[in-house]
């Protein structure tokens, strides 16, 4: 059962980690806004880098000293 | 940014250390080289002084006048006289000269003093200038210029500390300066103007007592063998195929030493971890995919090497004098051939140096053929190959077997690339005649801490992309290798019952007319992100389909076992043309503005990969009577 859980973890967060390396800026913050309200704002932040502000419609902000555009 | 820090703006001719100063000042690590055009885009950084104060500096890309006549010049411009839409201009212009160049370099001085921003002039190289005896006393200078003067070594790591001191002691200036200053627009750029430029320069010249360089300087004696019309294109190829060969054999311990610790950790782990799926992830997923592509990093490591060596010292603006002829033969000049070199590293910043050819028709044709020069990313991919069906014997001469394919395999990537600019001669019209007008940099040593930096930045690419989109699509793709289970019964490897292997046998109907089993149709899809995620995907698919095998530290053995020599040949035809890099596409779509060019590449390229795969396949079998 644990072994099934963490490879479920491991897989989910490979598939997003490719999503990621993969999709481009727009497509990354389209997903980004689906899962904002699904997903806590760090991952966020993490899947659609500099755009997490504009995903999350300006509630999460950037890391200090990024722009935003 | 805060809004009360003063805008350093780094502005020079092509060539003349702006970014190995701008390193200097920021502490960044931006790639530098000894050739003109290698900083496209502007880049910044911010410089806290040893007083404490703080500025942004940004690097802007070479421009040889305020008229300019390539993309990159255009960044530079358009920044300097205030054109682009929300960018804050400059509070302080440094205008970086070489030092032992002074009568060009000092032409953009005498342009910018007329803009009207707070300038000062850094006289970069000016240990060279002083070992060639051409040395000028910054005071004198600034006093025949009317501008602020100051020495800077951008190689040496203390080579700004004058500029600096400089930026510290006059601080309140540059304060000032925070409320803009309007640019003035340059002049008319014709050649009555320049022509009024160069007689200031000479002016300036004069005053300082500054003569002419030598003409026979230790880089023209070299220069008298190396651009010699029969030694000059020998040294080149003799060069370059020295390079594939050292690639091939020096490389060969250090990856026999990663591949046994591949293979150590697998061992460890079986013994470790009882077995089921966390097992399975671990070693077929992780360690034979991901880890199957880790090993080849001492080749990278060594090419990179190589190329760095030639950049730095010089070497490279040669080649492309050299091969303008040749260039010229297929309807490019000679400045695409340094965007076409910087793709063999990879295309993507080959792509974006083209923004220095002046001529659209020929940056369109550079852009569109630079995938078909062989990206490192193709390296594990040959290498995997060779290494399999490859003898590793030595011919006559101490010439490597292997190292020789290896030069054949990026030889043909460079004929395609020219018979493909030749045809696309048709498609874009005959360009017009345009003669090369091109930099010779002095000949360097090559700085052992660029080389570091260089290669260090590489590594560090290569570690990331296998940690992250190789490492997770190895996993996806053993996840979808591994479900899903097979019935009870079920009697072949279960990877043949999971999605990926039906999906496998779906691709093997058309990959078989050119000699593919279904195991290398699987290895193609994940393998369209980047190339190289093609071998770690044969890694997790053959560790999942074998039985018993350690494939996490041993892939070549088993595909030397598993595939007949004509279908080992047709995959490295098929590499040689398949645009198998999703990363190359989107940025041939930022540099052509639209989506036409990427897919006629895309399409062409994965027409010309089957074609050659299937011509390779059917002519071996047919030479070797087997298949």
């Amino acid at each position: 059962m644990l072994q099934r859980l963490i490879v479920t973890l491991v897989v989910v967060v490979a598939l997003m980690q490719a999503l990621r390396s993969l999709l481009p800026l727009r497509a990354r913050v389209a997903v980004a806004r689906w899962l904002q309200p699904r997903l806590p704002d760090r991952v966020i932040v993490w899947f659609a880098g500099q755009s997490a502000c504009e995903a999350c419609g300006g509630r999460v902000k950037p890391p200090s000293g990024q722009r935003t555009e | 940014m805060s809004p009360l820090e003063p805008c350093i703006a780094l502005v020079g001719n092509p060539n003349c250390g702006k970014t190995a100063l701008f390193n200097l000042l920021t502490g960044s690590r931006q790639k530098i080289a000894n050739y003109a055009g290698v900083t496209v885009e502007r880049k910044e950084g911010r410089l806290t002084s040893p007083a404490g104060r703080r500025m942004q500096v940004l690097d802007l890309p070479g421009a040889y006048s305020l008229h300019p006549r390539t993309p990159d010049e255009a960044v530079t411009c358009d920044y300097i006289l205030g054109r682009l839409p929300g960018e804050v201009p400059p509070d302080l212009i440094v205008a970086v000269v070489d030092a032992t160049n002074l009568s060009r370099h000092l032409r953009l001085v005498v342009a910018l003093k007329r803009v009207g921003y707070p300038l000062v002039v850094a006289l970069n190289m000016s240990d060279l200038a002083r070992r060639r005896g051409v040395a000028v006393e910054p005071a004198a200078l600034a006093e025949a210029l009317g501008v602020p003067v100051v020495s800077t070594v951008g190689v040496r790591r203390d080579g700004a500390a004058s500029l600096v001191e400089w930026l510290d002691a006059h601080f309140s200036i540059v304060r000032v300066a925070v409320e803009r200053v309007e640019p003035a627009e340059p002049d008319r750029g014709d050649v009555a103007a320049t022509a009024n430029d160069q007689r200031e320069v000479e002016r300036v010249l004069a005053a300082v007592g500054r003569l002419d360089p030598p003409i026979d300087t230790p880089s023209d004696r070299i220069d008298g063998i190396v651009l010699h019309p029969v030694f000059g294109p020998l040294i080149l190829a003799v060069t370059l195929f020295l390079m594939f060969q050292a690639v091939f054999a020096g490389a060969r311990p250090f990856m026999e030493a990663l591949t046994a610790l591949v293979a150590m950790v697998a061992g460890w782990i079986n013994a470790s971890i009882a077995p089921g799926l966390l097992r399975s992830l671990f070693v077929d997923g992780i360690l034979a995919g991901a880890g199957s592509v880790v090993v080849f990093l001492p080749q990278i490591v060594l090419l990179f090497a190589f190329i760095l060596v030639l950049e730095d010292s010089g070497y490279l603006p040669r080649a492309a004098f050299l091969l303008d002829r040749l260039m010229g033969g297929v309807g490019l000049s000679g400045r695409s051939f340094i965007p076409l070199l910087s793709s063999f590293a990879c295309a993507i910043p080959g792509i974006m140096a083209t923004r220095t050819i002046p001529n659209p028709r020929d940056r369109l044709v550079t852009i569109l053929i630079a995938p078909l020069m062989t990206c490192s990313a193709r390296l594990p991919v040959y290498t995997l190959l060779i290494g399999a069906f490859i003898p590793n014997r030595t011919l006559a001469l101490g010439v490597g077997l292997q190292g020789l394919v290896l030069f054949v395999l990026y030889a043909v990537g460079l004929l395609s690339a020219f018979v493909a600019a030749f045809c696309l001669q048709f498609a874009t019209g005959k360009r017009t005649l345009q003669p090369l007008q091109m930099e010779l940099p002095s000949y360097h040593w090559p700085s052992l801490r660029n080389l570091g930096i260089g290669l260090w930045q590489r590594i560090e690419v290569f570690v990331r992309r296998v940690g992250t989109t190789i490492l997770a699509l190895m996993i996806l793709l053993w996840f979808l290798s591994s479900v899903p289970a097979p019935p009870p019964g079920f009697t072949g490897p279960a990877i043949e019952w999971s999605l990926a292997g039906r999906l496998g046998s779906f691709l093997a109907h058309v990959f078989a007319p050119i000699g593919f089993n279904w195991e290398i149709s699987i290895a193609l899809v994940p393998g369209m992100a980047a190339r190289e995620v093609a071998v770690g995907a044969l890694g997790t698919v053959y560790s999942l389909a074998a039985t018993g095998q350690d494939v996490a530290g041993a892939l070549t053995p088993i595909v030397a076992q598993a595939w007949s020599l004509p279908t080992a040949l047709s995959l490295l035809a098929w590499y040689v043309y398949a645009p198998q890099c999703l990363s190359t596409l989107a940025v041939i779509r930022r540099e052509t503005g639209g989506w036409r060019h990427p897919l006629l590449v895309a399409g062409a390229m994965f027409l010309a990969a089957y074609i050659a795969a299937g011509v390779t396949y059917h002519v071996a079998r047919w030479w070797l009577g087997a298949g």
